[in-house]
């Protein structure tokens, strides 16, 4: 009797966990625990916003026609995961001229290489959860893909570029000559174009961080401050003094009674005032910054296209199972809390212990100073502690970054963290810094054309990035390591290459 | 099943007729696409998808880069224009046309090939493509239709000849370091428009549609 | 008076009549002695230190007896016990079915007909097994001297290591004093004292034999099972080669196809084991103080066992093939720690039973075994629900 009451039980328990996981898969909680592989760098932190991705209906099939056109309404599980893929990926890669672009896969020409690999798919290189096969970039598919469709006919480059016979491919994209999406700086006839450049331009200096800085500096605060009485500190009012928002009239309460902006009584601003405005008040004005901050690591998190919570009541009530339930069950199976900032915490790469903090603009600005020389390079080294980062401080960049901000050398001719991480861009004819920081982080050549070339040549810079230990030291001495790519394409047009 | 007919429904793009003619034909084509498969053949499909795309490329040729460049020089047209702020060349804005079109459906595609291709991808991929290349340089008065299968799909391909029509083509051609050839001259055959239509499947009493 | 063969075709069938109970080996060699000892009590045959000869050629109204006599005194050349019993192994059979025709003639058991002409012979008179049971268990409960021929059946079945196939619910370990006891009974009076104890002692040279085989197959699938557990635990996963291809362990632990093949085969192969193992657990007669014939299923446990056993290493081939060593993640790590833990748990209790002598030797005794088969138990019980949630997420996202 008793053991029947134990298989009972124990049959009972079975159920429940089965169902535990069937609702928690399908209607709310935490699914932490069934993820079933690691997920990436690129994704770890939305990884629990599951529906960002998966997007496809319960047991789709799985296997895909990767022809399916996407119009169709018969969209298979793999065909939607791709879909989110390009959702938030396509402006980059357009941006990034890329070199296998979708589109020019699709014709009925392009079936016997589809055929070899799926290009079609970007599941096909990148896929998650699997981080044994994982490779630098979020890659997934072998380090020799080329072989696919640049082995055989016309299209083997062993054959068509003598200076190629007998490299292998598993070189093509990891020796710093060729990417598979962004090769903008690295197509023969750019490099061609650039190849007479001297390693280190005379003077050195970075075009927009120049006129970025220039007009910067000698910025005067324009107004006096109008804020209670007792939310004014002396530190606060310092800070602002002198800070870039004093200079362009923004005072206490655009940021901290933004409802009573227009007002002049201070009653009505007390009324108002917040003591910690939320970020939301500096994306009012930094669209641009706001825009981009969102797309590197500091706040993907915010990223529009990121899974929201799943509503259970909503998921219930499609069920029909909303009022049978107790509220009690229901308020369980919610998502847990949102996370919208990304925490130093939960960082893979090496970061200071006591850096515990979440990220939103006042991590790297302080408030009130809203000092961007700081935000630029110190700010960085309160957070970030691995190699590159720590001999970033003993490294020429940095004597040269010091040097400006003491004003012995011109604007634009230091080098910050963000000068190589946070590429200026020209937007509406004014200078703007992007808040994206992994936008040119992989593969490094993408700093080449929006950084590196704008002081040095582009042999040095190529042969620089593609030396991982002088990347480590922060290019502490001359690259180690020579890519051949620009001699053999001055071969190749006959150029005598010195 | 491989068709050769006598005479070329276009040989040239310097026959073409007015900039708005061409228009004209691109909104009859746009409705004729649509009913295709209500009765036009698909060589007849062909050939006015044909006109629509060598017009174009010809309107883009004479009106915008010879204009710009030549004429009135203000610019340059090169093969790198987006970092040398310069127009794209013809046979680009061609493919980007062909690429956008890809994107869209793959039930039509076009590409410009040749038997000698600055851009190896560019060369003959099956041999349908290498036989219709062949036969339009060998006949530049004729076009070349066919039926062939990639990617378990049945396509109507038509080759029409592409003609070197003025000495900035051949010049270019002749000079690029990638060129297998370099003794093109104004009039030769460089190559062909390929234009490639997904068949239906015919119904098992249809004997076809052409 | 029934032959000690009859007794043994009574003790060792189930309730079809079947004589499958026992492992057939042991069977075989049990019969083959029953015969010889059989012949000694009926003062037929005699042996020295080289030969067995028949002493007298009377025949004794059993024809079995009277067969194998005729044999044996026909024989020109002078054979010793080992061979006899070696001999007449090959003879199991036709002895079996005669002590079962004349169970049959005395009413005991009933002959049918089965399915493809096959003859089956049930039990009708379930008092006659009992009896004979109890006999045997009344000899091992009590102190005092038993019936020489009783003293024969227990010995058959020790030499034979027949008591945990016909008597589960008996610990044999607790009895073994008794049986050495009456090992050592001088069965004064009896001529056949001789004979006696050198056909036990011929029998039990060959079932060690055969024991020592099984045995050692037993260990070896038993270490060959908790090797690859232990592998799969601790060896590094078999990384995938970088380059471009469909390589088969891309396919075996990348592609969906055949993850579910791999998956369901994997499933399928494990529920065979389990009701293997549930059959074995069964055959061994768990239940206690059962005196009564009940309805087993067929074979040995020993078969049973190498099933399981066999089950159990193809599992982990089979995981081997579905995981190549990866040991997953979060819940999904959860599950494969627990089926590989219980298949290892399960290959333990193997080699506890293939190295039980060697094993209480060095003071390892089948309290541990007991553990280690409870734990192997325990770790099977959470893999349905885990299961349930690892093809949930596999489908689901």
């Amino acid at each position: 009797m008793r053991k029947a009451t134990l298989w009972i039980l124990y049959v009972c328990a079975t159920l429940l966990v089965a169902a535990w996981a069937t609702i928690t898969l399908t209607v709310g909680g935490d699914r932490s625990t069934l993820l079933i592989g690691e997920t990436t760098d690129a994704h770890h932190q939305i990884e629990l916003a599951c529906e960002t991705c998966h997007t496809a209906r319960l047991f789709t099939d799985s296997a895909t026609d990767s022809t399916t056109d996407s119009t169709t309404d018969s969209t298979t599980a793999t065909e939607a995961l791709n879909q989110t893929c390009r959702a938030c990926h396509d402006d980059e890669l357009q941006a990034a001229r890329d070199s296998h672009a979708r589109k020019l896969f699709r014709g009925p020409r392009m079936a016997v290489y589809r055929e070899r690999l799926d290009v079609l798919q970007c599941t096909t290189c990148h896929i998650e959860h699997r981080p044994e096969v994982t490779r630098p970039g979020a890659v997934t598919v072998a380090t020799d893909f080329c072989i696919a469709c640049h082995s055989e006919g016309d299209q083997d480059v062993r054959t068509a570029r003598p200076s190629h016979a007998g490299i292998e491919f598993d070189t093509c994209a990891t020796a710093g000559c060729h990417n598979y999406h962004d090769n903008r700086a690295l197509y023969e006839g750019f490099l061609i174009r650039h190849a007479g450049r001297p390693w280190l331009a005379q003077p050195p200096l970075h075009k927009l961080s120049e006129r970025y800085r220039t007009a910067q500096s000698g910025q005067q605060a324009r107004i006096a401050p109008l804020a209670p009485t007792s939310a004014l500190t002396q530190p606060a009012l310092d800070e602002w003094a002198s800070s870039g928002h004093a200079a362009a009239s923004v005072g206490c309460v655009e940021c901290h009674a933004p409802s009573a902006a227009s007002s002049v009584v201070l009653d009505d601003i007390e009324a108002h005032w917040i003591d910690a405005p939320d970020t939301a008040i500096c994306e009012d004005c930094h669209e641009a910054q706001a825009d981009t901050f969102v797309l590197g690591k500091h706040g993907m998190r915010r990223h529009p296209l990121i899974a929201p919570r799943r509503d259970p009541h909503r998921q219930l009530q499609a069920m029909g199972l909303l009022e049978r339930l107790p509220s009690a069950l229901v308020a369980w199976l919610r998502d847990p809390p949102e996370r919208t900032r990304m925490t130093v915490a939960e960082a893979r790469l090496a970061m200071r212990s006591d850096a515990a903090r979440a990220l939103d603009c006042g991590t790297c600005h302080r408030p009130h100073a809203l000092d961007v020389a700081r935000a630029a390079a110190r700010a960085c080294a309160t957070c970030h502690d691995d190699l590159h980062s720590r001999a970033y401080f003993d490294s020429a960049h940095y004597t040269l970054w010091q040097a400006e901000l003491a004003g012995d050398a011109p604007p634009g001719s230091g080098v910050s963290c963000a000068t190589c991480h946070m590429a200026k861009a020209r937007r509406r004819g004014k200078v703007v810094t992007s808040h994206n920081q992994n936008a040119l982080l992989y593969p490094n050549e993408k700093m080449i054309r929006p950084v590196c070339l704008d002081c040095h040549g582009i042999r040095f810079a190529i042969d620089a990035l593609a030396d991982a230990d002088l990347v480590l030291r922060n290019f502490q001495g001359k690259p180690s390591v020579h890519v051949q790519s620009v001699d053999w394409a001055l071969r190749r047009v006959g150029t005598v290459d010195d | 099943m491989i068709e050769v007919i006598g005479l070329s429904a276009m040989k040239t793009v310097e026959t073409l007729r007015p900039l708005r003619r061409t228009a004209l034909v691109a909104t009859a084509i746009a409705l004729t696409v649509g009913v295709a498969a209500d009765g036009v053949s698909y060589r007849r499909m062909a050939d006015m998808l044909h006109l629509v795309v060598s017009s174009d490329r010809a309107a883009y040729s004479t009106k915008v880069v010879q204009r710009l460049t030549r004429d009135d020089p203000v610019l340059t047209a090169s093969e790198y224009f987006e970092d040398e702020s310069a127009l794209p060349l013809p046979a680009q804005m061609f493919r980007f046309g062909a690429e956008l079109v890809a994107d869209e459906t793959e039930e039509l595609s076009y590409s410009l090939l040749s038997l000698y291709p600055i851009n190896k991808k560019n060369g003959a991929g099956t041999e349908l493509e290498e036989a219709g290349l062949q036969h339009v340089a060998d006949h530049p008065d004729e076009n070349f239709y066919g039926e062939e299968e990639l990617g378990g799909e049945r396509y109507f391909v038509a080759v029409y000849p592409d003609i070197a029509v003025a000495e900035a083509c051949v010049h270019c051609h002749n000079g690029h370091k990638d060129s297998p050839r370099s003794d093109a001259k104004v009039g030769d055959v460089m190559g062909g428009v390929v234009i490639r239509i997904a068949m239906a499947p015919p119904p098992a009493s249809d004997p076809g549609l052409d | 008076m029934s032959t000690l063969a009859e007794d043994l075709v009574l003790l060792t069938m189930d309730v079809d009549g079947e004589s499958s109970l026992v492992q057939q080996g042991a069977l075989e060699c049990a019969f083959a002695g029953a015969v010889l000892m059989d012949l000694a009590f009926a003062n037929r045959i005699d042996t020295d230190l080289h030969t067995l000869v028949a002493i007298d050629r009377t025949p004794t109204d059993n024809p079995a007896l009277d067969r194998v006599l005729a044999e044996i005194a026909a024989r020109p050349e002078a054979a010793d016990t080992r061979t006899w019993i070696a001999e007449l192994t090959n003879e199991a059979d036709a002895i079996r079915e005669e002590a079962l025709a004349a169970l049959a003639q005395r009413g005991i058991l009933a002959r049918q007909d089965g399915l493809l002409r096959t003859r089956r012979h049930a039990l009708v008179e379930d008092e006659a097994k009992r009896r004979t049971v109890r006999q045997v268990a009344d000899v091992l409960d009590s102190d005092d001297i038993p019936d020489p021929r009783d003293i024969a059946l227990i010995a058959l079945l020790d030499a034979c290591d027949l008591f945990l196939e016909v008597l589960p619910e008996f610990d044999v370990e607790r009895h073994r004093p008794r049986i050495e006891q009456l090992h050592r009974l001088d069965l004064i009076g009896r001529d056949v004292a001789g004979a006696i104890a050198d056909v036990e002692h011929s029998i039990i040279q060959a079932v060690r034999a055969r024991s020592a085989r099984f045995r050692r197959l037993l260990l070896h699938l038993s270490m060959l099972g908790a090797g690859a557990a232990l592998a799969t635990l601790l060896l590094p996963r078999i990384p995938i080669p970088d380059r471009l291809g469909p390589g088969i362990a891309e396919l075996l632990w990348f592609d969906g196809v055949w993850q579910q093949w791999s998956g369901y085969l994997l499933l399928g192969l494990s529920v065979a084991g389990l009701a293997a193992g549930l059959r074995l657990k069964t055959r061994l007669g768990v239940r206690k103080a059962e005196t009564t014939p009940v309805r087993r299923p067929a074979g040995s446990a020993q078969r049973w066992r190498l099933y399981h056993l066999g089950l159990g290493v193809g599992c982990l081939a089979l995981l081997f093939a579905h995981t190549g060593f990866r040991l997953g993640a979060n819940l999904h790590a959860v599950l494969m720690g627990c089926y590989v833990g219980a298949l290892a748990c399960g290959a333990l209790v193997g080699i506890a039973t293939g190295a039980a002598p060697q094993l209480r030797h060095i003071g390892i005794g089948p309290n541990a075994r007991r553990l280690i088969l409870r734990l192997h138990v325990w770790l099977l019980l959470p893999l349905p629900a885990l299961l349930v949630v690892h093809i949930l997420v596999v489908y689901l996202y």
